[in-house]
């Protein structure tokens, strides 16, 4: 019903001029050593396998993208089961906040900037990693929401 | 070339004017190799003056990263551990690869000379920090004003054995511009280069990169 009038939707396309990125790596502000490349690996998971771009050097990219993980909670607690004389934790959560944004090189422009992206992730305590993949999950999702939203 | 004994003072303050005076951030490519493998990726220094430093880097195509948190000579944390002491197996070799000095130990002997150049107006200081094992040698060529960078050259030995040598170079700022280190007691020779490609100083460190989580 929508198909041809419909402004957003998958089309497979990709930001105004823009068809090819280079992910710079994010700057960690966090004591998490690791979100660096997992950042970064989201924001690919979006870019390339979402929006369709095609990563490439900085050199040649028409956008670049960069960004800083200004924060990491790895144990928000969620649920707590009341007990005598002492609570335990039955679930928690990591919350990640990040920085983004996608610069066209070639225009010297700002094409999608978003800072304070918080996303989140629950888990049963300890496995916090998968927290962290649902709240990266998150990322990818509204790193694709958030840059659609411009087309 | 001899060394003569050298004022602790003096050198102390030549280290102090190879770092920056206000926080910076410096990013940089870097490459390593030895007979084994090869690794390339980016990564970030963060310095805090006069002697705390965080080091960020990330692996070929962002795959694996890792950090680390130095105060003076001491590794504070290092996330992963044994990836950090494989990139870096000297503290002072890292401050040396980006143009940065630290003071003599407090046990060093200390031994300096001033080298006079016929072809450059600047004169090329060196300095030796010597302690009962290991031994830091420094030559210092520095930027001069017919707008030339300058040149930092460390040798590390221990036990009388050359463990690193390093080349680093710097802008006519004093900013560090490219820098190489070999480690020829690697099987092989070992190699790590690094590329400046940006230095701020208008970067606020968040309180939380000096910290460890485990």
């Amino acid at each position: 019903m929508c198909l041809g009038g419909c402004p957003y939707g998958f089309q497979g396309g990709t930001l105004p001029n823009v068809k090819t990125v280079a992910i710079m790596p994010f700057d960690n502000d966090t004591p998490e050593p690791r979100l660096t490349a997992e950042v970064s690996d989201a924001v690919r998971q979006a870019l390339e396998g979402r929006l369709g771009l095609r990563v490439a050097t900085e050199a040649t990219a028409d956008a670049i993208v960069r960004g800083r993980v200004v924060r990491y909670d790895p144990d928000v607690p969620q649920s707590v089961l009341a007990g005598v004389g002492q609570a335990t934790v039955t679930k928690r959560k990591v919350q990640i906040i990040v920085d983004v944004e996608i610069v066209n090189q070639r225009e010297g422009t700002s094409v999608w900037k978003r800072q304070g992206l918080s996303v989140d992730g629950d888990y049963d305590p300890p496995n916090e990693q998968d927290g962290r993949k649902a709240a990266l999950a998150k990322l990818v999702q509204q790193i694709v929401d958030g840059a659609q939203s411009q087309w | 070339m001899a060394l003569a004994p050298a004022s602790r003072d003096s050198a102390a303050h030549w280290a102090h004017t190879t770092l920056p005076r206000a926080p910076a951030l410096i990013r940089f490519r870097w490459h390593y190799q030895d007979e084994r493998v090869k690794y390339a990726g980016r990564g970030t220094v963060r310095i805090a003056p006069p002697d705390t430093l965080r080091f960020d880097y990330v692996g070929p195509l962002g795959l694996g990263s890792g950090a680390a948190v130095i105060i003076a000579d001491s590794v504070l944390w290092a996330d992963p551990e044994k990836d950090f002491r494989s990139l870096v197996p000297a503290v002072p070799m890292l401050w040396a690869a980006f143009g940065m000095v630290r003071r003599p130990a407090d046990d060093a002997a200390v031994l300096g000379m001033q080298l006079v150049d016929s072809l450059r107006p600047t004169r090329r200081l060196v300095w030796r920090f010597a302690q009962p094992e290991d031994t830091l040698d420094y030559l210092m060529t520095p930027p001069d004003s017919a707008r030339r960078g300058g040149m930092l050259e460390a040798e590390w030995r221990q036990r009388g054995k050359m463990v690193a040598r390093s080349w680093s170079r710097v802008d006519t700022l004093a900013h560090p511009a490219t820098a190489r280190i070999d480690f020829p007691q690697v099987a092989g020779g070992a190699r790590f280069e690094l590329t400046v490609v940006a230095y701020d100083t208008a970067q606020v460190f968040a309180p939380a990169i000096w910290r460890s989580r485990r």
